[in-house]
């Protein structure tokens, strides 16, 4: 019953009560890695089967391009890319957060949408196209949610300002670009040397 | 072995012969048939129409065929405009000679045509030509004796250095002359019963970017007298059709809107109820020779209300329903028969179309195939009402291209008529149509509702009576239990 309090019903407990939760989180110990991985996971999962299974009068997404490594993709590599800038530049203006804390705060706001996108998925197959804008109300409230929980969760772990953490949130983006402009350049490079690489084997060995 | 060879040289022959003998099952066609999927994507399809035969009017009594710019189709009956030999020639429906008028009496002098672009039959058959060359309306009757000519419009409204070139021509059923001019961008000339201007209508509103306004405004003025001005697109054909709703093509490059309905006060009113714009093809490259979307040139409309729109640039047929659906696509630039060089104009004769190319002289005619005789009935019965006819109809389409959307929503509507919403939702849901579906969705879930109600309802109020008498059971075991201990 501990263990269920602590773990299962805590994260419920933040997505309600952010500005208490995530001061406990930090300062009582009360976010676990473990669970905030999960989290992620979970949502993976969610939006994988919302893909896929949401009814189809609210499903634009064509089932030839169905691709659960793609998802993958676009919601983990994401999730590290704004860990990872964001703990670099608070980091360098005197935020507080470690970085497990972040991944567990960022993690922990995910929360609302798992619980609206998986309910949102269901609801979808028993709507007509006059109740769709409901469906998509929900949608966009999960998201609402979603940013202002980060924007707390964010502010709190680095004992931010307002503007300081808006401030933050405008670098973090900045950030994430070059982060993905270094990867694309790392990779293409390593490609370029690759091919270098072979293209010099098979000279030598048509030499030979 | 002697044996052998001889029976296999006998088992040759006979596959030979009969091989020969064997109709062709499948005529090959010159083109590849293709349509577009709900996501966007071509996708191969059945070829609609073939080409049957070739007008050229080599070795006929009237002679070949040179740069004909337009043909007309009224009551079984085919009026080619030969521009380039200033005439008119009338066929029959087997496209034998009927008839053919290279001048007439004007005024007690012989006139002619300067090389005419446009002609237009009246019910009465009463042949109206745009006299290009000559800067004039001709009305002839059917035999071809004059009746009169209308000039260039008169009027204050007509800006200056208008120059009169009338291209195409229509006559709608209150006899109002509907012109078209090139290089006119006012819109579509309007003459009365009596040959008198009335103005212009359907003008194309003028498009431009945001960009181009704001360099606009940052240049001097001998920067901007050089710069291209903001005119409306002209229009460059027009056909009418059943309800007197004037068909139009124009080609605006990247236009979303290349084939118009113009209704009396010349809004565009074509229905859009497809899964795309009506624009031709959707996917074409931005480079190279054929870049760019689709050039429409000519446009005809049938009696149901299902149009086909003429490619210039690729010599292709796109032919929609009245709600907007792309039904099939055919034809190709090419050397065989069947394609063409320069298509300029396209009609047709019942369900035949025929498409009159000014590159190569001739007149070309398709033949429905099975699977576009099927397409146009289905189309037809549809529009006439008869849901089920045209489901009937539509199924023997899906047995020929079952990748075929448009069919799928045909028979889904037609068990919507019935009743039948579980199965209408099926064909919906193949048939990509969220709109339809929904609605088949809304009336099987009221069904569900109604069948279901009593049981729903008892959930509902049963959970909680349950949860409340659980409740009430343990807080009684409780206070017994308390009230043994004390």
């Amino acid at each position: 019953m501990q263990l269920w309090n602590e773990l299962i019903k805590y994260p419920f407990y933040v997505i309600i009560h952010p500005f208490k939760g995530f001061w406990d989180v930090k300062y009582e110990g009360k976010g676990k890695p473990q669970i905030a991985l999960s989290i992620l996971l979970l949502l993976t999962i969610v939006i994988t089967l919302k893909r896929q299974f949401t009814g189809f009068i609210v499903n634009f997404s064509n089932p030839n391009t169905l691709n659960s490594i793609d998802e993958l993709i676009f919601i983990v590599l994401p999730f590290f890319l704004f860990c990872i800038a964001n703990w670099a530049i608070t980091t360098l203006m005197d935020g507080e957060g470690k970085f497990i804390e972040i991944i567990t705060v960022t993690a922990y706001a995910l929360l609302p949408m798992v619980i609206i996108y998986a309910s949102t998925t269901i609801i979808s197959n028993f709507i007509t196209f006059e109740e769709a804008p409901l469906f998509f109300l929900l949608e966009s409230f999960a998201m609402f949610w979603f940013l202002a929980l980060l924007f707390v969760g964010i502010m709190t772990v680095h004992q931010y300002s307002v503007s300081k953490t808006i401030a933050t949130f405008i670098i973090t983006a900045l950030v994430m670009g070059v982060m993905i402009f270094l990867g694309l350049l790392f990779f293409s490079l390593l490609q370029q040397l690759i091919t270098f690489v072979e293209t010099i084997y098979k000279e030598i060995i048509y030499r030979l | 072995m002697k044996f052998f060879s001889k029976t296999i040289c006998l088992l040759i022959s006979i596959l030979i012969f009969t091989s020969s003998l064997a109709p062709f099952t499948s005529a090959e066609s010159p083109y590849e048939g293709y349509n577009y999927s709900y996501w966007k994507k071509s996708v191969p399809s059945a070829i609609p129409y073939l080409p049957d035969i070739v007008v050229d009017g080599r070795d006929t009594e009237y002679g070949s065929l040179n740069a004909p710019e337009d043909v007309y189709v009224k009551n079984e009956k085919i009026y080619i405009l030969d521009t380039g030999n200033d005439r008119i020639i009338i066929l029959d429906k087997n496209y034998k000679f009927v008839n053919e008028i290279k001048g007439f009496q004007n005024n007690g002098n012989t006139d002619k045509f300067d090389k005419p672009q446009g002609i237009f039959v009246t019910d009465e058959e009463h042949i109206y030509v745009a006299d290009t060359g000559n800067r004039r309306i001709i009305q002839l009757s059917g035999t071809g004796d004059f009746i009169r000519e209308i000039g260039a419009p008169e009027s204050d409204v007509i800006r200056k250095g208008f120059e009169y070139h009338p291209v195409k021509i229509a006559v709608d059923k209150a006899q109002r002359i509907y012109v078209i001019g090139r290089g006119i961008y006012d819109g579509i000339i309007e003459f009365d019963p009596d040959g008198v201007f009335t103005g212009y209508t359907g003008a194309n509103k003028v498009k431009f970017k945001p960009i181009d306004y704001f360099w606009r405004i940052l240049a001097t003025k001998e920067q901007r007298a050089k710069m291209a001005l903001f005119l409306p697109i002209e229009f460059n054909n027009l056909d009418l059709d059943e309800d007197g709703f004037i068909y139009t093509t124009n080609s605006e490059k990247n236009t979303t809107t290349p084939l118009q309905r113009l209704n009396p006060t010349g809004t565009d009113v074509i229905r859009k109820e497809g899964y795309h714009p009506i624009v031709g093809d959707i996917q074409f490259p931005f480079r190279g020779e054929l870049a760019g979307g689709t050039t429409f040139i000519d446009v005809n409309v049938n009696e149901y209300g299902m149009y086909s729109g003429l490619d210039l640039k690729r010599g292709r047929i796109f032919t929609y329903d009245e709600d907007g659906n792309l039904l099939y696509i055919f034809g190709k630039i090419g050397d065989q028969v069947g394609t063409f060089k320069t298509p300029s104009a396209i009609e047709r004769v019942g369900e035949d179309i025929i498409v009159l190319d000014k590159g190569f002289n001739n007149l070309v005619v398709f033949k429905p195939t099975e699977f576009g005789r099927n397409v146009n009935e289905a189309v037809k019965n549809y529009h006439h009402g008869n849901d089920k006819e045209s489901a009937e109809y539509w199924e023997k389409v899906l047995r020929l291209d079952a990748n075929y959307e448009v069919a799928y929503v045909g028979i889904g509507k037609a068990r919507l008529m019935e009743g039948k919403n579980k199965e209408a939702m099926a064909y919906f849901k193949n048939g990509n149509s969220k709109k339809y579906y929904s609605k088949a969705f809304k009336r099987y879930r009221q069904e569900m509702l109604r069948d279901y109600f009593g049981f729903i309802m008892s959930t509902i109020v049963l959970i909680p009576l349950l949860y409340i008498g659980y409740k009430l059971y343990r807080s009684f075991r409780r206070r017994r239990a308390n009230a043994v201990v004390e």
